[in-house]
C-alpha cells in the first residue's frame, strides 16, 4: 500500500509541476477524529474471554487529501489517507486513484474507486461491486471504505446509460455490464455480473416516487452461490472434540437471490427511509445455534492449529453477510435537520429473532466544513439471539470531522 | 323533421360551448406564458442561486449553488458553500434526484425533500406556470389578475396555485401553494431584477412558510450566463462525477 501512495503522490505532484500554476489542481483536506466508549458483552458467545480481552475504548484520527488534476479531457484524482489507531500507530492507505478520459458521450476510468449502484439506502443487492456499509457509521464519516481497482467504460445518453466493468477481487476476472434507464416516474436498472469462480449473477432495481412526498424503491440479485459456508448437519457420533474438524462445507449451486423493498417518505421536515432486505443464503435460527456451538469448541480447542482454522472459517462467517448473517432484515432511518443540529435515528431489525441495534445521531455544523457528532449505539435482544449475543452491548461514538 | 332540426341545434350549441372554452383555455394559457416570461425559463444557461434562511430577522442558514439550466424543464444544482458543499441535485420535469457531496451515486428524491429552510427542491426547479399548469382567472383581487392553477401531472410539487399578477405587464408578484390534501402550505412573493442584456426577470423570491410566518427563505438568481452543457450532465448516473468548475 506504501508503493501506492508514494506512485500516487508522486504521479499527483508530477502532474502539478508539468501543468504549471495556469492549470486546475484542486486540493480539498479531509480531517476525522472519532473517539468510542465501548462496553462489552461479558456473556456473550462471542467474546474470546481471556484469550483476548476486548478493548472498552477505541479512536482513530483520519488524514485525506483529494487531489483533482484536469489536463484537457483527461482528469487524475487521488486520496491518500493517513490513520492513526488507538495504540499510537500509523497506518497510510489509498482510498482513492483514478484517471478519468472524457470523450463526449464516452468515459473512461481506470484505476482504484468506490462505485456505488442501485436504488437502496442501507441495502444495495445489485452493487456487486460496493463495500458494504458500516451499521455503526452509515454515513462512512471515518473513510473506512476503500475503493476497488477496476477498468471501467461507460456511455451515457440523457435519458439511459450503458457501461461495463472488469474489477479486481482476488484477480482480475470479475466482469459486470449494467444499464439504466430513466423511463419518465420510475429508474430502471440492470445488471449482469460474472465473478470470479463463479457462474453468471444477474440483477434488477427500479425507484420511483408516488405524490408529493413519497419514493419507492426494489432491488433483486439472483446469486448462484452462497458466500456463507454451512454447518454439517448431522450430529457428531465421536464427540464434540472431533466436531470442529468437520465443520463446514460450502453449499450446492443454486440461485440465493437478494431483494429489497423499501421506501422514502418525507412527512412534516421528517424524512423516514425504510427497508426490507432477504439473503436468501443467510442462515436460518438453527443453522446460527450450531455456529455458537463450534465457536465455543474451536475457542476451547486453542491454539491447535486445526482450532484456530475453524475459528478463522467462523469469524469469516460472522463477516460474511453484509450487514448480518441472517435471512430477514428491516432497517428504518428517521432524519430531521433543527437548527443548526441534524438528528438521525436509526434502528436495524433481525426479524428472524425480533433483535435490533438503534443508534441516535447529533450533529453540529458549527462552521463551513467542521461538523461535531455524538452517536449512541445500543445492541437488544435475548441470549442466543444475533444482536443480544453482540460482543458489544453498548457504543457511544464522538467525533468531529474537518473538510477544507 | 323537426327533430332532426332539435338534434342539430343541440350538437352546433355543443361546439360552439366546446369551442369558447378552448378559446378561453387558450387565453388563459396565453396569460401564464406572458408571465413565465419573467422566470427565466427559456433556453440553455449558467445561474447561480443563493438560498437565504432566516427565522424573523435571524439568518439562520445560508448556500451557495451553481445552476445548469437546459431547455424548458431541466436543471442541475450543485451546492457550493454551507453544510451541504459539493451536494447535487438534479431535476427533470417533475423528477427529482440528490447526490449528496461525496457520495457514489444519486437517489430518486421527491419534490417535497428539503432543500435548504423553506425551499423545497420543487421550488428551485424550472416549474413552468403554462406548461406544468392548467389556468382559470378568476376575479381581480387588489388590483392584481388573480389565476387559479392546476397542475396537469399528479407530480407536480404543488397541486394547486393561486397566482397573482400585474395585470398591465403580466409579471407575477405572488403565488399560494397548495398541497394535494388542499392545504395551504407555502407562498412565495417575486421581485423583479434584470438578467443578461437587461432583461426584465424574476431575481429573487422570498418564500414563506404557511404555518410559521416568522420563517422565510430568500432564492436569489445571480450571474445569468447563456450556455451549452453535455445531454450526460442531465444523466443521473453521470451525477457523481460532475465537478463545478
Amino acid at each position: 500500500m506504501g508503493r501506492h501512495l508514494a506512485l500516487a503522490i508522486s504521479i499527483l505532484g508530477l502532474a502539478a509541476l508539468l501543468a504549471g500554476a495556469a492549470r486546475p489542481l484542486k486540493l480539498d483536506f479531509y480531517g476525522h477524529y472519532g473517539y468510542s466508549w465501548l462496553s462489552p458483552r461479558k456473556d456473550s458467545p462471542w467474546n474470546p474471554g481471556p484469550v483476548h480481552v476486548l478493548a472498552s475504548c477505541d479512536s482513530a484520527l483520519l488524514l485525506q487529501i483529494d487531489g483533482r488534476l484536469r489536463l484537457g479531457k483527461a482528469v487524475f484524482c487521488a486520496s491518500p489517507q493517513w490513520r492513526a489507531a488507538h495504540d499510537g500507530t500509523w497506518k497510510t492507505g489509498l482510498r482513492e486513484a483514478t484517471l478519468n478520459v472524457n470523450l463526449g458521450n464516452f468515459d473512461l476510468t481506470a484505476g482504484k474507486t468506490l462505485i456505488r449502484m442501485g436504488t437502496g439506502y442501507m441495502f444495495t443487492p445489485i452493487s456487486v461491486i460496493t463495500p458494504d456499509k458500516s451499521l455503526a457509521d452509515p454515513e462512512d464519516n471515518g473513510h473506512e471504505q476503500e475503493g476497488v481497482w477496476l477498468l471501467k467504460a461507460d456511455y451515457y445518453r440523457e435519458s439511459f446509460s450503458l457501461g461495463a466493468l472488469v474489477f479486481k477481487k482476488n484477480n482480475w476476472s470479475n466482469l459486470a455490464l449494467f444499464g439504466y434507464v430513466d423511463a419518465g416516474r420510475v429508474d430502471l436498472y440492470a445488471i449482469l455480473f460474472h465473478p470470479e469462480y463463479r457462474k453468471l449473477e444477474f440483477g434488477l432495481a427500479a425507484a420511483g416516487t408516488l405524490g408529493e412526498s413519497v419514493e419507492l424503491h426494489a432491488e433483486i440479485m439472483v446469486r448462484r452461490r452462497s458466500p456463507v459456508l454451512r454447518h454439517r448437519a448431522f450430529s457428531v457420533p465421536f464427540g464434540a472434540a472431533l466436531f470442529p474438524q468437520w465443520p463446514l462445507f460450502q453449499p450446492p449451486d443454486r440461485c440465493y437471490p437478494e431483494i429489497l423493498l423499501g421506501a422514502n417518505v418525507t412527512f412534516k421536515g421528517v424524512n423516514v427511509i425504510a427497508e426490507y432486505y432477504h439473503a436468501d443464503w443467510g442462515i436460518t435460527a438453527e443453522e446460527y445455534r450450531r455456529l455458537q456451538g463450534h465457536y465455543a469448541i474451536s475457542l476451547s480447542e486453542l491454539p491447535g492449529p486445526l482450532a484456530q482454522m475453524n475459528l478463522a472459517a467462523d469469524l469469516e462467517l460472522l463477516q460474511a453477510g453484509s450487514r448480518g448473517m441472517m435471512r430477514d432484515y428491516f432497517f428504518a432511518r428517521l432524519w430531521k435537520a433543527l437548527k443548526g443540529v441534524s438528528l438521525t435515528a436509526v434502528g436495524f431489525v433481525n426479524l428472524s429473532d425480533g433483535s435490533f441495534l438503534s443508534l441516535v445521531e447529533a450533529s453540529w455544523f458549527l462552521s463551513d466544513g467542521i461538523t461535531l457528532y455524538i452517536r449512541p449505539l445500543y445492541f437488544s435482544g435475548s441470549q442466543g439471539d444475533e444482536f443480544g449475543d453482540s460482543v458489544y452491548s453498548a457504543m457511544l461514538q464522538a467525533g468531529f470531522s474537518v473538510r477544507l | 323533421m323537426s327533430r332532426i332540426k332539435k338534434w342539430l341545434f343541440l350538437v352546433v350549441l355543443l361546439l360552439l360551448a366546446m369551442l369558447a372554452k378552448d378559446l378561453c383555455g387558450q387565453a388563459e394559457a396565453d396569460l401564464l406564458a406572458k408571465i413565465d416570461r419573467y422566470r427565466m425559463l427559456a433556453g440553455s444557461f449558467r445561474m447561480d442561486v443563493r438560498l437565504q434562511d432566516y427565522d424573523g430577522e435571524t439568518l439562520k442558514d445560508e448556500a451557495l449553488f451553481k445552476g445548469f439550466f437546459a431547455g424548458d424543464d431541466r436543471s442541475l444544482l450543485i451546492c457550493d458553500s454551507g453544510k451541504d458543499k459539493g451536494m447535487k441535485v438534479l431535476m427533470k420535469g417533475d423528477d427529482m434526484w440528490v447526490n449528496l457531496g461525496g457520495s457514489k451515486r444519486a437517489l430518486r428524491i421527491t419534490p417535497m425533500q428539503r432543500l435548504m429552510g423553506e425551499a423545497s427542491n420543487g421550488d428551485v426547479a424550472k416549474v413552468s406556470f403554462n406548461r406544468d399548469y392548467t389556468g382559470k382567472r378568476l376575479d381581480d383581487e387588489g388590483g392584481l389578475l388573480k389565476l387559479e392553477l392546476k397542475a396537469k401531472s399528479t407530480g407536480a410539487t404543488y397541486q394547486r396555485v393561486l397566482l397573482y399578477a400585474d395585470p398591465r405587464t403580466h409579471q407575477p408578484v405572488k403565488a399560494e401553494f397548495f398541497l394535494l390534501s388542499g392545504k395551504h402550505y407555502k407562498t412565495a412573493h417575486y421581485q423583479k431584477g434584470t438578467v443578461g442584456d437587461n432583461r426584465a426577470a424574476i431575481t429573487t423570491m422570498r418564500i414563506e412558510d404557511k404555518r410559521n410566518p416568522r420563517r422565510y427563505t430568500l432564492m436569489e438568481y445571480l450571474d445569468f450566463k447563456p450556455g451549452q452543457f453535455p445531454e450526460k450532465y442531465f444523466n443521473v448516473m453521470y451525477l457523481p462525477q460532475i465537478e463545478a468548475e
